[in-house]
């Protein structure tokens, strides 16, 4: 059966709408940012906590200080000796291109850390990728440079007067959790949506060869993606559930069957 | 919900999926692949109506499949089209040269009163500072370390030997730092309603009037002022600037205008940018020469004046009239 564009709105029973956000999968209490497009269509991103904030920041800070002290000790043991460092405060020519060669860079890795991986990923730097957000504009937009460096900037005074105690309360208190620098710089820190490791096409192409709905074809590959992390007793239990959910016959305890047909039914 | 109309929404929506995938893979390759570089039409107008196309598909997926994997996916694919469309476009080179040559002038100019308030300030503090040492020479403490005094009082600069202590190198990195660190507290702290840079600015100006006016009591204010004026005008200038930064910062905040606080915050902090970005690089230039030449005794009075005058020179006509022999 050929079905044209114009059949499937109303098969699905869908108006042409652009704007309807209450079908989002956000909760209606989370603190939302929009971004609005030309094409009158509104799009709507998670703005990223305190807690999550400062958990990015945390794992950054031990990336930094990490990286910093391996290029100080791994240029001083390939390029000198290790000895370096007793005379390396002295005056002396040799001392001078020495202490170039081991601080600088490090001295870069620690303060530029923020700015350098913020401008080359985007507005993500490693902690942010391992908490789950990202840097972006008040329009939506990645931010440029000029906005990196003006939120990095601010962070002399976020920072005062220690642990980040200005930009933590600062963060707790502005409607979009953001520090001075965020404020100066027009940034925000919102939640990524996790999209999985397939392309587009992929998921699409899977969800077509299955014939499970999209809710349910989701579920499963959910289920499926944490196979490895549940202990016996969970993946039969899960997936037993799903089957009964989805009107499957098949009962069974042997997990690797389950398995095998759980895959079948998803098509992968 | 019956099983036949069930069955007939997944029919639809397979149908539905079937006919836009093609679409869908064509467009994230588009993405991926284009060339900014490029001046075929074609490749920006399929991204373009692509990316209408995917408007009306993610609307549709909203209602049909919400929370779903292929909805999130089209969200994302969306994000990544709408940002590749509607930024605007930007050349960093340029936008440097662009602020370089004209807008960091432009913005001085503009800012020229408040700048003059600031010297004003700092030249008051200095002339305060050197008041209060030599009316209450017992108050060097406040601005002079222990160690400092000793050696004034011995007849010697704390900056004597200071090549004997850290090599040029050391000493011009941390001065660097200190100076960098300074000038950009002089302006972020003007968001604390501008007092935070009027505490920097004053407290900058009396504590070099006032190790000025200890110094002179002990005749070695001539010495200061040869290790001060190779590298000092550039450094002064450049805390100056930054502190008429943060007090616009400030002004931002107390006078907003037409605009919400935090949008002049905004658009103050912006402006102060683009002159900070022309201003602090001239303090690794002050850095060097505070590093390699200041303590260094073997050159003279002269030279150093010399250093002190032209890097000030350049600097200011740099700032005020950028690079005027540039066009838009």
């Amino acid at each position: 059966m050929r079905i044209s564009k114009n059949n499937i709105y109303s098969c699905l029973s869908i108006h042409y709408c652009h704007c309807d956000l209450k079908t989002m999968d956000e909760s209606p209490d989370s603190d939302l940012i929009y971004v609005n497009s030309a094409d009158a269509m509104s799009y709507a991103l998670e703005i990223a906590g305190v807690g999550a904030r400062s958990y990015a920041f945390v794992l950054d800070w031990h990336i930094r200080l990490l990286a910093a002290l391996v290029w100080i000790y791994l240029s001083a043991f390939l390029f000198y000796d290790l000895s370096i460092f007793s005379t390396l405060f002295e005056e002396d020519t040799a001392n001078a291109a020495a202490f170039w060669v081991i601080f600088l860079p490090a001295t870069i890795m620690f303060f530029f850390y923020h700015p350098i991986l913020e401008t080359i990923m985007h507005g993500s730097t490693p902690g942010k990728r391992a908490a789950g957000v990202r840097l972006i504009t008040l329009e939506g937009f990645t931010p440029g440079i000029g906005s990196i460096l003006t939120r990095n900037i601010f962070r002399l005074i976020d920072s005062l007067p220690g642990v980040y105690t200005v930009g933590l309360i600062v963060a707790i208190f502005t409607r979009n959790h953001v520090r001075i620098g965020d404020i100066a710089a027009g940034t925000v820190l919102v939640y990524e949506k996790n999209t999985g490791k397939q392309s587009l096409s992929d998921v699409a192409q899977q969800s077509l060869n299955s014939s499970l709905s999209a809710e349910n074809y989701d579920l499963l590959l959910e289920l499926l993606e944490r196979w490895k992390q549940l202990d016996k007793a969970q993946r039969i239990h899960l997936g037993q559930q799903f089957l009964n959910r989805i009107g499957d016959e098949l009962h069974t305890q042997d997990q690797t069957q389950l398995k095998s047909h759980l895959q079948k039914l998803a098509g992968v | 919900m019956t099983k036949s109309h069930y069955d007939t929404e997944q029919q639809a929506l397979g149908a539905w999926l079937e006919k836009r995938i093609p679409a869908w893979r064509e467009l994230e390759s588009l993405f991926k692949t284009r060339d900014r570089k490029s001046t075929d039409i074609d490749e920006p107008r399929k991204i373009v109506s692509g990316f209408h196309m995917l408007v009306s598909d993610l609307s549709l997926a909203r209602q049909a499949i919400p929370g779903s994997r292929i909805h999130r996916w089209l969200e994302t694919l969306f994000l990544r089209g709408h940002q590749l469309i509607f930024r605007a476009p930007g050349n960093t080179l340029l936008r440097i040269r662009d602020i370089y040559a004209f807008e960091s002038p432009a913005l001085i100019r503009d800012m020229s009163n408040l700048l003059i308030y600031t010297i004003a300030l700092f030249i008051g503090a200095i002339l305060c500072g050197w008041l209060l040492i030599s009316v209450f020479p017992d108050l060097a403490t406040l601005f002079a370390s222990t160690e400092m005094i000793n050696r004034v009082q011995s007849g010697e600069l704390w900056t004597d030997g200071l090549l004997n202590i850290m090599p040029s190198s050391l000493l011009s990195l941390s001065l660097m730092t200190n100076n960098i660190t300074v000038s950009i507290f002089a302006f972020s702290l003007g968001a604390f309603y501008g007092l935070g840079t009027l505490y920097i600015i004053t407290l900058n100006g009396l504590m070099l009037g006032g190790v000025f006016a200890f110094t002179a009591q002990y005749g070695l204010s001539d010495e200061l002022f040869k290790f001060i004026i190779a590298h000092g005008v550039v450094e002064l200038s450049v805390i100056c600037i930054a502190g008429a930064m943060g007090l616009k910062l400030g002004e931002a905040l107390l006078r907003p205008g037409t605009r919400t606080r935090q949008q002049a915050f905004r658009k103050a902090t912006g402006d102060a940018g683009k002159v900070l970005l022309v201003a602090l690089p001239f303090l690794v230039v002050a850095g060097l020469i505070e590093g390699y030449i200041s303590p260094d005794p073997q050159f003279e009075l002269p030279l150093r004046i010399m250093v002190g005058v032209i890097s000030g020179i350049f600097f200011w006509l740099l700032l005020v009239f950028g690079l005027p022999w540039l066009k838009r």
